[in-house]
């Protein structure tokens, strides 16, 4: 069962099976308490996530969306009102200079993001490279006095990857598939 | 001599923890210190010293004998206040920058003192094996000069390389486990 993060830096950990369903039940809870939700998707397209969303019956319309996987498969996205565009879940300079435009000027409307999921980076970066990466940006989460949530599909990480996040993350939160 | 004691009374020491519980030792280690009375530095890498000072306060460690050193703050585009009792470095690769830092603690914080890294893992983020090794033997040194206690945190598993390369620059291993 996936709970509200309380922590400043979590790592979700999901086992594909519970993936859909948990990061629908995540933002649900995100998006309910706090109004507002800053959503990286690094996996799905946003029309796809936002089809989902709304079959769920959550509301997105306080959730600004960046999209690093459309602009890889569709050379003009689509002019939508709260979505910005990145072109690939592997620029991460583009990924971490975007986040910080927004968060430093939105006048601390986001108080969540989430990074969905990120263990798509590693089909483009080194552990190495995902590990430096997120040394950086939870850095900037806890200047800014935010809170950040990095999902992690359980298939494609492993321990060794895993255990170096505890360098930066506040938690670790490992969902079963019977829970 | 039990653990406590050893954490305490040795000069320098290599603590191996589980990763999973990494910040946690981190606190208690310097919690077990300070109750001893030793002041500490405290070299941060990878959280902003605001941070680290919400930990010490959960503890209920008294932040007037800690001084700071923040490698992380500014690289993400934080403005420094300036204050007598944090550096900001400009990067965490910037290992010249943090010797600075730490010498000029070592000279102005008066007394029986540690210091201790949060943690040393993060430079090898920045800088390669034999820099970093490099380092940790010139800090080692310069720790003995100042007759200054050290404690370096690495994770059991994930810093086997690291921790062959500089267990013999080290008193002893203590292994800390929950």
């Amino acid at each position: 069962m996936i709970k509200l993060p309380d922590k400043q830096i979590t790592i979700l950990l999901l086992p594909s099976r519970v993936y859909n369903e948990s990061i629908l039940e995540l933002t649900r809870l995100i998006s309910e308490k706090e109004k507002t939700l800053l959503y990286f998707t690094l996996s799905k397209p946003v029309s796809t996530l936002m089809s989902f969303m709304d079959q769920a019956g959550i509301s997105i319309k306080d959730i600004l969306f960046v999209d690093a996987i459309t602009k890889q498969v569709l050379k003009t996205p689509p002019d939508l009102k709260n979505v910005v565009f990145l072109s690939s879940p592997s620029a991460l300079t583009e990924i971490s200079v975007t986040l910080s435009k927004i968060l430093e000027k939105d006048g601390g409307k986001f108080k969540t993001t989430i990074f969905d999921s990120f263990s798509t980076v590693l089909a483009y970066k080194s552990a190495e490279d995902v590990i430096k990466f997120l040394h950086f940006i939870s850095a900037k989460f806890r200047v800014l006095g935010r809170k950040a949530v990095f999902v992690f599909l359980e298939e494609e990480s492993n321990e060794s990857l895993l255990r170096q996040l505890n360098l930066f993350a506040d938690e670790i939160v490992r969902v079963k598939e019977n829970e | 001599m039990n653990s406590n004691d050893t954490i305490v009374k040795k000069d320098s020491l290599i603590l191996l923890v589980p990763a999973e519980i990494l910040q946690k030792k981190i606190m208690e280690t310097v919690k077990t210190m300070t109750d001893a009375k030793l002041k500490c530095i405290y070299v941060s890498l990878n959280r902003p010293a605001e941070n680290v000072v919400e930990g010490l306060k959960k503890l209920k460690i008294s932040t007037d004998d800690v001084r700071l050193i923040d490698g992380i703050s500014v690289s993400v585009g934080y403005k420094p206040v300036t204050s007598k009792n944090i550096i900001f470095m400009s990067d965490p690769s910037d290992l010249t920058g943090l010797s600075i830092a730490i010498g000029q603690f070592m000279e102005l914080l008066k007394g029986e003192k540690f210091i201790i890294f949060d943690v040393i893992k993060t430079m090898l983020l920045y800088n390669d094996m034999s820099t970093v090794v490099s380092f940790v033997n010139t800090l080692v040194s310069k720790a003995k000069e100042y007759n200054v206690k050290i404690r370096v945190i690495l994770m059991e598993k994930e810093d086997k390389m690291l921790y062959s390369k500089i267990k013999n620059l080290f008193d002893e291993t203590v292994e800390l486990n929950d």
